[in-house]
């Protein structure tokens, strides 16, 4: 067994789980993924897509030249590899689609975010894929904001105070060019996916606790009619953002998740800022980008908000 | 009369209220004043209560305060979160 914390859970993987740091052996792990025939269909299944069927708290996910999954109650993910040759592929869709689903099973928000702490409370970047989420986290956390995850941020809302955003042992994902630029090469690991020039790198420094929201940023492309900058949209915007912003594998988005998205969306923007960052999408911008951003909390007053 | 309609989820941030219509998924933000109007229309109310309620709380002349409460039912009403009955009570009452 191998132990791992993913999006605040501790998890026991028989599987090895590239791009995590692994964690002391927990006695009572909050999630168990194991190896385990998983069957073609689940019998009594109420609802079902081409590759998905759901019976009661369980859920069957088939992503076809890869593996078949069973989710349990969001407690337990039973895989099942299609071939010898797909194993190597199962552990970036466990931690993409199939983790995104087991934290719906358990009711929590999900951001498609990455994060990094500045001044004791959590800074979230969100943004699709390509929006250069992880790159801006790896600048932050060279810059010495310690990283709290990437690509996916858990968010824990319980109603009486402000939202948590939950920290994850997953390093950083990023494409061979930004290693290059930010000269990240010593600490590149293994690819993400054997057909991808895409890597995981070590983080220079990690957090690993949750901590309530200090800002988020939505990242955008600066192109006209949106020049460079950071503004904050108004309330209306900021929830329709944040929603938009979650992490939702084409499945959940199918379940009826609109009030619980609702509340989320509006709790963060209560809690937090929402912002646009808009920038020019190279390198060469990076370091701007960071000293605004540097600039940005202290006209929060972040410090303060955090002491 | 005027009250509300439709499976509206709503929620304040800062002063404001967020509504989502939980049927189409379409977003509106409520000032401060609307958020306070959207209170007072828990129970379907009569267009004029509304106006005296408000004109108690805050300092707005009467004639202001009707134009202003019939343009954000109307736009609500647009947006299908208020149903005015009789669909014309804005526009009768104007006359």
């Amino acid at each position: 067994m191998r132990f791992y914390r993913i999006s605040g859970l501790s998890v026991a993987s028989e599987i090895e789980l590239p791009g995590l740091t692994a964690i002391d052996p927990a006695s009572a792990p909050e999630v168990t993924i194991r190896r385990g025939p998983v069957s073609q269909i689940l019998g009594d299944a109420i609802a079902a897509g081409v590759t998905w069927q759901i019976a009661g708290k369980r859920l069957l996910l088939h992503i076809p030249g890869v593996a078949r999954f069973l989710l349990n109650d969001g407690r337990e993910i039973v895989v099942a590899p299609e071939s010898a040759a797909s194993v190597a592929d199962v552990p970036v869709f466990i931690l993409g689609t199939v983790f995104g689903i087991l934290l719906h099973q358990r009711e929590q928000v999900v951001l498609h975010a990455s994060a990094v702490v500045a001044h004791g409370r959590a800074v979230l970047f969100c943004g699709a894929s390509g929006a250069g989420k992880s790159t801006l986290a790896a600048a932050l956390t060279e810059r010495g904001y310690p990283l709290m995850s990437d690509d996916f941020c858990a968010l824990t809302l319980d109603g009486s105070g402000p939202p948590l955003a939950q920290s994850d042992g997953r390093q950083l994902k990023l494409w061979a060019q930004a290693v290059d630029r930010l000269k990240l090469a010593p600490r590149r690991g293994a690819r993400v996916r054997t057909s991808l020039e895409k890597f995981y790198v070590e983080p220079a420094k990690v957090f690993s606790a949750p901590l309530p929201l200090g800002a988020v940023y939505i990242l955008r492309e600066a192109r006209p009619p949106h020049a460079a900058g950071i503004d904050r949209p108004n309330v209306v915007d900021a929830a329709l953002l944040i929603g938009r912003n979650a992490y939702r594998p084409l499945l959940v988005e199918r379940l009826d998740q609109k009030a619980r998205y609702f509340h989320a969306a509006t709790a963060v923007a209560n809690a937090a800022g929402v912002f646009h960052l808009t920038r020019a999408l190279d390198f060469n911008s990076l370091p701007h980008v960071v000293e605004s951003l540097e600039q940005h909390w202290v006209d929060l007053q972040l410090m303060e908000k955090a002491a | 009369m005027v009250g509300k309609q439709g499976d509206w989820l709503a929620a304040k941030v800062g002063d404001e209220l967020v509504m989502m219509s939980a049927n189409t998924g379409n977003y509106v933000g409520l000032s401060e004043v609307g958020a306070r109007i959207w209170e007072l229309i828990e129970t379907p109310q009569d267009i004029d209560a509304v106006c005296a309620q408000l004109q108690a709380e805050f300092e707005v002349a009467p004639d202001v305060c009707r134009a202003e409460v019939e343009r954000f039912l109307k736009e609500l009403a647009e947006q299908g979160a208020v149903a005015l009955d009789p669909p014309s009570a804005i526009d009768a009452a104007r006359r």
